[in-house]
């Protein structure tokens, strides 16, 4: 298989249409972080499979439409406007038996309209055309389309291997696990070849026994011991075909079971550590946030006192202005009133007139003023003359309202003016020092982060709060030792039952051979049924060796890889060892003593070279090469290692796409040892220049180099 | 019965270009609907950046009356003066007596709200000016600007 193109319509990054022609060789796609790689590598996947791989979440199957088109594409669609986005692959198989080519088109497009401010998806259509030399030109859709795909052109199954994130790798092979290994082999090894065959022996020996009873019925030695055997036969057969069909099951389920159990076992044999990690992580994240929130309190008493008070700073002089202005006005309206009542000076005033009432005496005539008479009432008339002006106008009296409302308030505007430098100093004091306690415990929660990472990293497995209830592990390990023992005991005595029965089918089949009555009518099924036997015989010890020759050769060829990726770094002398009777890897020095201070970087070149080394053999078993399409496998790996690494798989696979963010600095010393396909740049640019980088007014656009 | 000149504000609305409303107060505040060209809004309501606009024209003195300016017509009411009456009562006391103060009609002013009213908008009109100047010059950077102008303000008095 080789991928000549691929054609991006409106997807994800890439806006309108971008076309990549790939060619034999290694094909390079360069771009930094944030370019578009990880959406080309998804471009692939979603176009055969309906697939895409997210960052620390996985593979999405299936993906909404509506976050694979184009972010600015579908935020500019105008009603009415019809758009289309998908994928296009071009690519074709070669024949090896007949030396044919078949080209094949592949395309996943759907098209969006805006209908009445609403956008619906109008198409979402796959479609495969290939075109062979002897048959012509041949279309299929959708489910159709899926199973060539699958059958003919490119397993699913197998996809995860040979087209992979350098993310997932830790997902694809862990060395810690066995079962990660076995899985590998079972998908992609050919035994499963030897299998079929053995299958098919069975159902033929089955077949070809039955017509031997049936002949050895009409002419037997003894009758009614035949019948006797043939009925138990037929009894052995029903108990190996009710039993055989579950041992798969069986152990599938056991397998299951003691992976979950060493999982919860490894959570508890971390268990301190990890309570200590949680605990501390859960202290900076409570102090964190509860900075945060006093930031976020303080920027609130921030806003309001800056909206209330400090942004009046600097009005003070206008202010006293305006009190200036406002007692200008009193004293113009106490002059008006006083020259309007500018009374003699033996007119008493107010003070005086209350007290001649209170005393029902008219001090300036010496007269009795008694409550209710008239004298009383005129002395009552005199109160509040100054008051009662004649002169002021309504518009005078409102303005004397109005100041008398607002002239309380300079004073105290002023006095809180006075205060806005010493509370804009103290907020600057309480920020600068919480700021600094934030960039701490911000500092502190990157370390824990980085600590629990690493702490993960040995485990396997992530650490969260459930991972310390030792009650609820210490349950769910009874649990699954109580389903492993039961499962176990299940498989067991289906084994035993088959085991018996197939001795006791080839005791009677032996049985029979004395009821055969040797004369001229001879069976000659009964010859067939020896030969089966020796076949199937064969075929079990072949099985046997070839898994072990099989994983030898993988163990080697790993080896090979490891040390030619590795060849310059003379410290590192890593060695895998596969055990071929329970699949476990371990990597080993020279002396053949397990390795355990590896990094990252060496792990990832150990894991690298087996899959490799497995997808080689692979190819070469089963005739069909495919191309190797990989997205950031190097960022764990130095320069030389990774330089190693690319001229490793440019000659193991006839034809690779890597896409990666580090290789132009090394593009010099890769062109001198690796033969180059293409090279491809990705660049994000800005829809509208003026405008900021968001989503929508961004794209990635590819250029050949 | 007389009433004060708050009273007689409050149903009033301030006038301002719409492209002030646009480029300033819709972008400083949060009910205004856009984005904010600092990604954080700086102030709550509408008339909170007016009235801000208008501190800045009184502090500069700097009065500019309304004319025709073709495409860019006087808004339609957005807030009336309640509105700031209810939320800043002391920060609209403020600006009538800074009014007072500039006026040429000294106290008397008081006595005609619509006078005060135009000349508070005209402030504004005066203070829109300048911060539009700021923003050409991209002198507003973010939020941390408006604490720094107010410390600025000691090289005005």
């Amino acid at each position: 298989m080789r991928i000549n193109s691929i054609r991006l319509l409106n997807f994800l990054p890439f806006k309108g249409e971008q076309i990549i022609d790939f060619t034999d060789g290694l094909n390079i796609v360069n771009g930094n972080i944030g370019s578009g790689k990880s959406n080309l590598f998804n471009s692939f996947y979603w176009c055969l499979f309906n697939k895409i791989y997210v960052t620390d979440e996985g593979w999405e199957q299936n993906p909404d439409p509506f976050e694979i088109i184009n972010a600015s594409v579908l935020d500019n669609i105008v009603e009415g406007q019809e758009i289309e986005f998908g994928v296009f692959i071009d690519l074709e198989t070669d024949d090896v038996d007949s030396g044919i080519t078949i080209n094949y088109s592949i395309s996943r497009i759907c098209s969006i309209t805006r209908e009445n401010q609403d956008i619906k998806l109008i198409k979402n259509e796959f479609d495969l055309y290939y075109d062979d030399p002897d048959e012509g030109s041949t279309h299929f859709s959708n489910n159709e389309a899926s199973n060539i795909i699958d059958i003919d052109i490119f397993p699913e199954l197998l996809s995860d291997y040979v087209w992979f994130q350098g993310e997932s790798i830790d997902k694809l092979i862990d060395l810690e696990k066995s079962e990660s290994f076995k899985n590998i082999v079972d998908t992609i090894s050919y035994i499963d070849y030897y299998e079929d065959i053995q299958k098919v022996l069975n159902l033929t020996e089955r077949k070809i026994d039955r017509d031997y009873r049936k002949k050895l019925n009409k002419n037997t030695k003894d009758k009614k011991r035949f019948d006797e055997i043939d009925l138990e036969l037929t009894k052995n057969e029903r108990i190996i075909d009710n039993c055989e069909p579950q041992l798969d099951n069986l152990q599938e389920e056991i397998d299951k079971y003691k992976v979950k159990r060493e999982e919860l076992k490894e959570k508890l044999y971390n268990k301190d550590e990890t309570e200590e990690l949680i605990k501390k992580r859960d202290l900076n994240q409570d102090s964190y946030k509860k900075i945060l929130l006093k930031l976020e309190y303080l920027d609130e008493e921030y806003k309001r006192n800056y909206i209330d008070k400090w942004m009046l700073k600097g009005l003070s002089p206008l202010i006293k202005n305006s009190l200036d202005k406002m007692t200008e006005f009193e004293d113009w309206r106490t002059s008006q009133i006083d020259k309007e009542q500018n009374l003699p000076e033996d007119v008493p005033g107010d003070q005086y007139l209350h007290k001649m009432l209170n005393e029902e005496l008219c001090m300036i005539c010496n007269r009795d003023a008694v409550q209710g008479s008239i004298e009383h009432n005129h002395i009552k008339s005199l109160l509040n003359r100054k008051e009662k002006s004649k002169v002021l106008s309504p518009e005078v009296e409102n303005l004397n309202t109005t100041i008398t409302q607002l002239k309380h308030f300079p004073s105290r505007i002023l006095n809180n003016i006075s205060e806005v430098d010493t509370e804009i100093k103290e907020y600057r004091e309480r920020d600068a020092d919480l700021t600094k306690r934030k960039t701490f415990l911000y500092n502190e929660k990157r370390k824990i982060e980085k600590e629990i990472k690493d702490f993960e990293g040995k485990l396997g497995t992530s650490i969260d709060n459930t991972s310390i209830n030792t009650r609820r592990i210490m349950e769910g390990i009874t649990k699954y030792d109580s389903l492993i023992s039961k499962k176990e005991r299940d498989l067991t005595y289906n084994e035993a039952q088959i085991r018996e029965s197939k001795s006791k089918i080839e005791r009677l089949r032996k049985e029979l051979k004395d009821l055969e009555v040797h004369d001229s009518t001879e069976i000659i099924e009964s010859q067939q049924l020896d030969v089966i036997n020796d076949l199937k015989l064969t075929i079990e010890k072949t099985i046997v060796l070839e898994y072990k020759k099989l994983i030898k050769d993988i163990e080697k060829r790993s080896n090979d890889y490891v040390s030619e990726i590795l060849s310059h770094n003379t410290s590192i002398k890593a060695k895998i060892k596969i055990d071929p009777d329970d699949n476990t890897i371990e990597i080993v020095d020279q002396d053949g003593e397990e390795l355990n201070l590896l990094n990252t970087g060496h792990k990832t070149i150990i894991k690298m070279s087996i899959i490799n080394s497995i997808i080689s053999k692979s190819s070469e078993y089963k005739n069909q090469p495919y191309p190797f399409v990989t997205d950031a496998p190097t960022s764990s790996l130095g320069e030389k290692d990774t330089i190693s690494y690319l001229k490793l798989v440019s000659t193991i696979f006839g034809q690779s796409i890597v896409m990666s963010k580090d290789l132009f600095g090394n593009m010099d010393e890769i062109k001198k040892t690796i033969k180059i396909g293409s090279i491809y740049e990705l660049n994000p640019k800005k829809v509208d220049e003026s405008k900021e980088s968001t989503l929508k007014n961004t794209f990635t656009l590819i250029s050949k180099v | 019965m007389s009433q004060g000149i708050l009273n007689q504000l409050a149903p009033m609305s301030p006038k301002f270009y719409v492209s002030n409303d646009e480029r300033i107060m819709k972008n400083f505040s949060e009910t205004g609907g856009v984005k904010s060209i600092f990604g954080e809004k700086f102030f709550y309501q509408r008339w909170q950046p007016f009235i801000y606009a208008c501190i800045i024209g009184l502090l500069h003195n700097h009065k500019v009356p309304f004319e025709n300016r073709g495409n860019d017509k006087i808004s339609p009411k957005v807030f009336d003066y309640q509105t700031i009456i209810s939320n800043g009562y002391e920060t609209m006391v403020t600006v009538i007596l800074c009014v007072v103060s500039l006026s040429d009609k000294g106290y008397n002013i008081l006595s005609d709200p619509q006078l005060i009213n135009n000349d508070i908008s005209e402030y504004a009109n005066g203070g829109f000016e300048i911060l539009n100047r700021k923003l050409d010059n991209n002198e507003i950077e973010g939020i941390t600007y408006f604490l720094s102008e107010v410390k600025n303000r000691d090289n005005l008095n």
